[in-house]
């Protein structure tokens, strides 16, 4: 480098570049802001959707775990008595999983292990000799003896998908050995959009918390990674005591099973199955569950009358926000039609925008509004104010038949109450048949709605050939994987058994026949 | 909700409004170290808004334990990076680049001397490969600290300055090569 004085100089340059710089153009920055607000609500309503909707089987998976069980390479994961418990510190000090395999398995992380040769865990490790002679061959045939282990399989059982073996392969060329020490999280990745979510191990539990994403652009194929540094003080620092102190499985599995409920799952076809709840979990230490942040679920009666609406042009649009919800839009709506909805949107003065979507055969699928629209309401003083209000705008267009819907989730904040309510159908949650509704406080006007009002009743199968809730416990226990994890939660990290999500789907068992639904 | 949110995500709900207090907060921060980096107001912006697009994506999963404008700097770097190479093959076939480095030799007015002088290092700066672009622009444009440059690059303090060292060097090459004579000769020297 030169003398000191010319770098300074030339760095006094650069800082010129500064007051050189083109200040940004409000009008980009507005109309940037206004594309992303509505991205965002597309982005929240895909969520939404696909959390409560995706429950299909994956019936390749279920295959492959009866063809990896029978192998008998099965290392059901041990009991985390306090002797094994001890027995898995002595060898390990609970290292990674990856250094718990076998050495040609080592190179890689659990993850990304071959499928024909799971890796096992170090759980799985340390009372493996145990595990196996306890493991069923054959998963399908039902075993009785409730006290067995629950399931408790590696992910690497898993076959990951194409996009997943990317998404690993590119973590691994920009993070090196460091990969090792992530997995593949698909409870949290979003594959249609090419998003893949990984967690940290630290000390082989994983942290279920954002660790890192790859994402793949799906037009260009190019990919990015997104890496959040992770603060581990506190984590895994005490692991030995922590994990010899934890609860045997099977009490941690029973208590997990109270969270099961019979469901109706599906979008064309729901068929009747016994659902875990993704967001219960278990203090690993106490065995108890930890308070759930949605409160509990409530059934509410509603008058359905299954109206049906259908839009098929701007000027019906039009007419059916004015005439139907009594919303004043104004000007031209403009239309964005993909493969699957047609939206129209009003911009209005005072940056007011209202939206209303159908599906593509013109049934109406929800209308939101943004802005202040003064609909001659009253301000609302409690959440329960606010569900009514949201009630008796979702029951005109509800199915006929339903009578009662589930209050999945009540949320308010910053002056709006956001509803998730799920239809019942003869006192079953219809789950693949979310309504959101948004409420606004201060004026009582429905601001959002939407769902599939495109039915005018359900007709579905009757409940009254479903195995009992007993019984599907007793499957759950046998055969739910579970894992432990550090939860991070607004205070230190707590160790916790939860149900682990190998896909986005909850996991369930067809309430038919008993079967894991995969 | 997901799991993630249940660990007590403060940006789980109302993603429109997050999004857009965020959008708010860090679209210039952004925006300027786009065009900084790409020297082009019209690339910046669309590349800004694909930094609080993606981000969009991740969003509810942000649990708070790495400071926003941190992150957002990191998804910028990416995004000015995959930027990087999209237009290094563009400009091998694109008739204004050619343009562009025609124009360069034009020789200036000595009342805009100031003015060539800074377009010179500009030019310069966008010659340098991205990874020492993003340091200089953090450090010296923005002026980061280097604890702070190394947070957004997740990166070691030393890497970051011994990037600058090379940077800071390979500008001054550059600018050798450019011009003779002036402040820019001076400094190049």
């Amino acid at each position: 480098m030169g003398l000191p004085d010319e770098e300074d100089q030339l760095i006094s340059k650069l800082r010129q570049i500064k007051q050189e710089a083109k200040p940004p153009r409000p009008e980009w920055k507005q109309i940037g802001k206004e594309r992303l607000i509505r991205q965002a609500r597309t982005v929240r309503w895909k969520r939404r959707i696909t959390h409560v909707s995706a429950y299909v089987g994956t019936i390749g998976a279920a295959a492959l775990m009866g063809i990896w069980l029978s192998s008998g390479q099965v290392a059901e994961q041990a009991n985390l008595s306090e002797s094994q418990a001890s027995s898995a510190q002595e060898k390990s000090e609970f290292l990674p999983a990856a250094l718990y395999q076998e050495p040609e398995l080592g190179k890689l992380p659990p993850s990304v292990a071959p499928t024909e040769q799971p890796a096992v865990s170090h759980e799985a490790a340390a009372g493996a000799e145990s595990a196996r002679s306890n493991v069923p061959t054959d998963q399908a045939e039902p075993v009785a003896n409730v006290d067995s282990e629950p399931q408790t399989t590696t992910r690497a059982e898993r076959i990951m998908t194409p996009l997943e073996k990317r998404a690993q392969h590119f973590l691994q060329e920009k993070l090196g050995e460091e990969s090792n020490y992530y997995e593949i999280d698909p409870g949290h990745s979003r594959e249609t959009e090419g998003y893949i979510a990984f967690r940290k191990l630290v000390h082989g539990i994983p942290l279920q918390q954002h660790s890192a994403a790859v994402e793949v652009n799906p037009h260009t194929g190019k990919m990015s990674l997104l890496l959040y540094p992770i603060e581990e003080n506190g984590v895994g620092t005490t692991a030995s005591s922590e994990q010899s102190s934890v609860i045997d499985k099977t009490k941690a599995a029973q208590e997990l099973a109270s969270g099961l409920r019979l469901v109706y799952a599906g979008k064309e076809r729901p068929v009747l199955q016994y659902m875990s709840d993704p967001q219960l979990v278990i203090d690993a230490k106490t065995g108890k569950r930890l308070a759930n942040s949605q409160g509990e679920k409530r059934v509410a009666p509603i008058k359905t009358e299954g109206k049906r609406l259908i839009i098929t042009d701007a000027d019906k649009a039009e007419a059916v926000m004015k005439k139907e919800f009594g919303i004043p839009v104004s000007g031209k709506a403009f239309m964005t039609i993909d493969e699957k909805a047609i939206s129209f949107i009003w911009q209005m003065s005072d940056k007011r925008e209202a939206r209303l979507k159908t599906a593509d055969d013109g049934s109406f699928v929800g209308y939101s509004l943004d802005g202040s629209f003064e609909l001659g309401g009253k301000p609302l003083s409690s959440l329960q104010q606010a569900q009514d209000a949201a009630l008796v705008r979702l029951a005109k267009y509800l199915p006929s038949d339903v009578e009662e819907v589930l209050v999945e989730k009540a949320l308010q904040e910053r002056g709006q109450a956001t509803f998730t309510f799920v239809p019942l159908y003869q006192g079953v949650p219809v789950v693949d048949y979310p309504y959101f509704v948004a409420v606004d406080m201060g004026s009582g006007t429905v601001t959002a709605i939407q769902g599939d009002f495109s039915r005018g009743s359900f007709a579905l199968p009757s409940h009254d050939n479903a195995i009992s809730l007993d019984e599907a416990k007793e499957q759950f226990v046998k055969k739910a994987p579970l894992e432990l994890v550090y939860l991070n939660s607004q205070s230190d990290p707590v160790l916790v058994y939860q149900v682990r999500l190998d896909s986005r789907k909850p996991w369930a068992i067809d309430a038919l026949t008993g079967k894991t639904t995969d | 909700m997901s799991v993630l949110e249940r660990g007590g995500s403060p940006l789980s709900d109302d993603l429109a409004k997050q999004i857009s207090e965020i959008y708010e907060a860090y679209y210039n921060d952004i925006y300027y170290f786009l065009v900084y980096f790409t020297d082009k107001q019209e690339d910046a912006e669309d590349l800004t808004q694909e930094v609080f697009s993606r981000l969009l994506k991740a969003l509810p999963q942000y649990d708070g334990r790495v400071a926003m404008r941190t992150w957002l700097f990191s998804i910028a770097k990416h995004v000015a990076i995959d930027h990087y190479r999209k237009m290094k093959w563009q400009r091998l076939f694109s008739d204004n680049w050619l343009i562009r480095m025609m124009t360069k030799e034009g020789l200036p007015e000595p009342e805009l001397e100031m003015k060539e002088e800074m377009r010179l290092i500009k030019e310069a700066l966008q010659k340098l490969k991205p990874q020492l672009r993003i340091v200089v622009i953090l450090r010296y444009i923005e002026e980061y600290s280097v604890k702070e440059t190394a947070e957004i690059l997740s990166i070691p303090e030393t890497k970051v300055r011994v990037d600058c060292h090379r940077a800071l060097q390979t500008l001054r090459k550059l600018l050798g090569q450019s011009i003779e004579g002036g402040i820019i000769n001076g400094i190049a020297r």
